[in-house]
């Protein structure tokens, strides 16, 4: 069974295929034994995470656990007040001919010396349907680019059923 | 502000003298590396030598690394070239200046990465990915002193 | 006491709605109400307690601030929840800068072995008591990839659909499809020899 069906038979299972689409599929796990098995998998593996999540709790005491919130809100609701820059004092103008100096220096140095290498390249476009994930190892001296398949960002058909309102348009991706 | 900028430019100067000037050259090597666990007496192909191989083994998983192709160019400044590494795979280089090079990488005709690097001397770029029934493919690009000779191809002794 | 045993009988609307007005002391009452599970949601993802901790504290900090944005759409802890998990989600991406990551974790995202697995029918959670349950899906999420756990808890315990699950995570629809196909099945495969090591 190739990838792509397997990604369209969870997609099925999930709901995320249009009605038409999701016909041919259903037929397609009714016939073949290899696609029920599979739906049949990730559907225990569903039942089984639904209402499973891990608890938590939190063994701070509430005031504790308030109060650092509290302290927080209160920090930032607070006004900074502006810091006024020195004005800049008349021993500076004796540092121009360090500056120069300096900057002489500099040059002469950077003259003699190999530019060190930037650490860090640009990655300039990988190709439609893949990822590149850059990596250095410096004590190996490699850098590695690894180009993972992406599946392709085929738009989805609409799916049938809309789920309820989860508050995206109020919670903005930071 | 003038006797400053006389001594700037007097540095500027100097240091344009003084700089060492750059080979406009890029010497590069270039393999074609398969990563397998196939045993290596099952294998036509031979083994990466010692060097790379213990690079490669520190990174990924696979047990053997056989080279495929390798391939030398020198690259003028501003200029490119294209290295077909296989049947199915070409690179191509431009050289940027500055240690700086631009590669691309062509699977079956098409672009599947186009990226900018440095390579200094004796640091590898690899630039890898998954090929099928759990192998890899790398392309490991090496710049080398344009006063060093070329690398020998040395047999991997692990 | 007296006036947080009489918040305790108000519910979220009515609490939020107070706070909305400037009423920090109702703000703070679902605080109390709702913190475990905004800890819980970013203990899932973040897998540290310490900034699962943080950032279940920043998150509280920054719904006070958006507070009056909250129109009601959704159950106010719905509405936490999302703002915890964008903290988390960037708290990820900062980490994943500072650090290089070994191939076998790219081995891993891409799903190389797991995909090949045979497909295996057992029903993970045949015969066991809950609390069980739960502590064995503690223990395999722990041993996912930060990506593959993200895509995980976004779908299952979150119930978002794909496109909503690669806005957040700043991917396409196929790559969420990818992690979470690969995710399920390593579950399924963790969840498989948990069972197996608890029967010897």
């Amino acid at each position: 069974m190739n990838h792509n069906l397997e990604l369209k038979l969870q997609a099925w299972l999930d709901g995320e295929l249009s009605g038409p689409e999701s016909r041919r599929v259903g037929q397609e796990i009714a016939q073949d034994a290899a696609a029920n098995q599979l739906v049949t998998e990730l559907r225990a593996l569903k039942s089984t995470l639904a209402g499973n999540e891990p608890v938590m709790t939190i063994s701070e005491t509430r005031e504790f656990y308030w109060s650092k919130i509290e302290r927080q809100i209160q920090r930032e609701t607070q006004v900074a007040s502006p810091v006024h820059a020195a004005r800049p004092a008349n021993w500076l103008r004796w540092l121009s001919p360090l500056a120069g100096f300096s900057a002489m220096t500099c040059l002469l140095l950077m003259a003699v010396r190999p530019f060190a290498a930037p650490t860090f390249d640009e990655i300039s476009a990988t190709g439609e349907g893949m990822e590149a994930v850059t990596f250095h190892d410096q004590s190996a001296g490699m850098t590695v680019v690894w180009l993972a398949d992406a599946m392709p960002a085929q738009p989805l058909e609409a799916p049938d059923a809309k789920t309820p309102d989860t508050g995206d348009s109020e919670v903005e991706m930071e | 502000m003038r006797p400053f900028l006389n001594v700037l430019l007097a540095g500027l100067a100097f240091s344009a003298v003084t700089l060492p000037a750059k080979a406009a050259d890029l010497k590069l090597e270039a393999r074609l590396i398969w990563g397998a666990n196939d045993e290596r007496e099952t294998v036509k192909y031979q083994p990466v030598d010692s060097e790379l191989s213990e690079k490669l083994h520190r990174m990924f998983k696979w047990k053997n690394y056989f080279e495929i192709t390798n391939k030398t160019a020198g690259i003028p400044l501003n200029q490119a070239c294209d290295l077909k590494m296989s049947d199915a795979c070409t690179i191509h280089i431009k050289n940027l200046g500055a240690s700086r090079v631009e590669v691309s990488c062509i699977g079956h005709g098409k672009q599947v990465h186009k990226g900018a690097y440095t390579l200094v001397p004796p640091q590898w770029l690899v630039l890898g990915g998954n090929d099928t029934a759990d192998t890899a493919w790398f392309i490991g690009l090496r710049a080398f002193d344009s006063n060093a000779a070329e690398p020998k191809k040395a047999i991997s002794q692990n | 006491m007296s006036q947080q045993h009489d918040m305790s009988a108000l519910n979220d609307t009515d609490l939020v709605r107070a706070a909305q007005k400037g009423d920090m002391g109702t703000f703070e009452e679902l605080v109390a109400r709702h913190r475990d599970k905004i800890y819980a949601r970013a203990f899932s993802m973040m897998r540290n307690e310490d900034e699962a901790l943080d950032l279940s504290q920043e998150a509280w900090v920054k719904g006070w601030q958006r507070l009056v944005q909250f129109q009601g759409d959704s159950s106010f802890v719905t509405w936490m929840t999302r703002i915890v998990i964008n903290l988390c989600l960037d708290q990820i991406r900062k980490q994943k800068r500072q650090r290089a990551e070994s191939i076998e974790v790219l081995e891993e995202e891409s799903g190389g072995v797991e995909r090949y697995m045979p497909v295996s029918t057992p029903n993970p959670s045949a015969g066991l008591e809950r609390t069980e349950l739960r502590r064995r899906i503690d223990r395999a999420l722990s041993q996912l990839s930060e990506e593959h756990r993200t895509v995980l808890v976004l779908h299952e315990f979150e119930e978002l659909e794909y496109k909503q699950i690669a806005k957040r995570m700043g991917c396409s629809i196929g790559t969420v499809m990818s992690r979470l196909f690969y995710a399920r099945r390593r579950m399924a495969s963790l969840l498989a020899s948990l069972k197996r090591e608890n029967a010897e």
